[in-house]
């Protein structure tokens, strides 16, 4: 934790993107596509929600017939009709 | 594109049940296990596929997450192949068959003859086939130019022509020549003859000197109107005669034909035959091909193998139908064919009006004769050129 602190010290300090030093990120496209960054890993998965570990908390994702698209250990593809994301600390 | 990968790599769909199913996602991530098709059955319970060569794996990583992994289905690879192999004798006869139909559709095994309107479509196959172009021949060597000058050496009456190969159909497509106009030069010298025997009735000159009066009998041939025109000042002057000579002539036509008519015989005695032609080889499958068949009419079909129009086989079932016919007595309708006959002929050879026309039909040492007698009145003005 000291050093994921460290590092986002140094990103600020150099003007570098939040994401660099493993902050998590969520991208939306279109209401229907979330791409998912630095995930810790999937908590449940259903069709109608999705919860995702990040670092320092959770993203609960909801919506109507989600599907798991591609998951590798950094990324994570959702797609279906989404209605809400909730970032819970 | 999936499918295609799928069928080639193979996929194991695999349920998973655990208290954390969900753990199991995390691992295979983790790993690097390439999963997709996530399905959530329940709380407890997913669905998920995985190439084929990752089912150890994804089973070692399901104890590992505690779950139970089950294998649901397997798709194509593997399965797919030991399928093959149990179907290859199938297979390669499929791919014979494809072989075939490719090697096939490089020969001609039908030639089509198009635009042949007073040339005999048998002349112009036979044309073909001396330039080159014949069932069974290897379509890539023929030469289009090389053919066109043959034929047009050929058939002189042929203007132009191609070939044109549809697969394993040659379509010759042919131009005919027309006929040149006759040229008459106005200031070449001509007189008029009589193109018929028959008394003048009445004389229209619009250039030369007339030689005969109304009511003057002519033979045929003989000059009507002159083209040489005595001048006092120039001596004798040659002109085209030009000329209408209305007269009255007399025609006869006369057509015979055997009293007996064939007649077939429906029914009983009829025969069918059958043989199949492969490539330019004939198989009869019958006996005594070679005999005469005197008192049967013989009607030939031709079944082409293949699909029209988009390729054809060297393939061909000969069905051969003999009838028996028989020889009846003169019908009163051949009679009346033949005054028909000669009737359309008359109206071709009058120039005018015909004025009486008398028909009689008689039957002589087996053969019946219908004679036509007709009187016209026509014009039997017709331009000699002059003797050069």
């Amino acid at each position: 934790m000291k050093n994921r602190k460290v590092a986002q010290e140094l990103c600020e300090r150099l003007d570098l993107p939040a994401e660099a030093a493993g902050a998590s990120k969520l991208t939306v496209t279109g209401g229907d596509q979330a791409l998912v960054e630095n995930h810790r890993g999937l908590l449940e998965y259903g069709e109608e929600l999705i919860r995702v570990r990040l670092d320092g908390g959770e993203l609960v994702l909801r919506g109507s017939k989600l599907r798991l698209t591609v998951m590798t250990d950094r990324e994570l593809l959702i797609r279906g009709r989404l209605f809400a994301a909730e970032w819970e600390g | 594109m999936k499918r295609f990968e799928t069928a080639l790599r193979g996929r194991l769909v695999y349920e998973i049940t655990g208290v954390q199913p969900e753990a199991l996602l995390n691992a295979c991530a983790a790993e690097g296990v390439p999963f997709s098709d996530v399905l959530s059955v329940d709380a407890w319970t997913l669905r998920l596929s995985v190439p084929e060569h990752e089912g150890t794996r994804l089973e070692r990583l399901a104890r590992l997450s505690r779950c139970e992994a089950e294998l649901l289905q397997r798709r194509g690879g593997s399965r797919d192949r030991a399928l093959l192999r149990r179907r290859l004798p199938l297979l390669l006869f499929a791919l014979a068959v494809l072989l075939g139909l490719f090697v096939s559709s490089l020969y001609v095994w039908e030639v089509e003859v198009n635009g042949a309107e007073t040339l005999g479509r048998g002349r112009v196959l036979r044309a073909l086939e001396d330039s080159g172009v014949y069932p069974g021949v290897f379509w890539p060597n023929v030469d289009v130019d090389a053919v066109r000058s043959k034929m047009l050496t050929r058939v002189p009456e042929l203007a132009w022509m191609t070939v044109r190969v549809h697969g394993s159909r040659a379509e010759a497509v042919l131009l005919e020549r027309s006929e040149k106009p006759e040229i008459c030069r106005e200031d070449e010298a001509a007189d008029v003859i009589a193109e018929r025997t028959g008394i003048v009735t009445k004389v229209s000159v619009l250039s030369g000197r007339p030689l005969v009066r109304p009511g003057q009998a002519v033979l045929r041939g003989e000059t009507l109107v002159s083209g040489t025109l005595e001048s006092i000042a120039n001596g004798a002057r040659q002109v085209r005669a030009r000329a209408e000579i209305l007269a009255d002539t007399q025609l006869e036509l006369m057509a015979v034909s055997p009293a007996q008519t064939a007649k077939t015989a429906a029914g009983r005695g009829a025969r069918v035959r059958f043989a199949l032609c492969i490539g330019k080889r004939r198989v009869n499958f019958y006996r005594k091909g070679g005999k005469a068949l005197d008192g049967y009419d013989k009607i030939i079909r031709e079944y082409v193998c293949g699909i029209p129009g988009l390729f054809t086989l060297p393939l061909r079932l000969v069905k051969e139908e003999l009838r028996p016919y028989q020889t009846a007595g003169p019908a009163q309708t051949d009679a009346e064919e033949l005054r028909e006959r000669l009737t359309q002929k008359l109206e071709t050879l009058v120039r005018g009006e015909l004025l009486s026309v008398t028909c009689a039909a008689s039957g002589e040492d087996g053969q019946l004769c219908v004679t036509l007698h007709a009187a016209a009145r026509e014009d039997i003005a017709q331009t000699l050129e002059a003797a050069k």
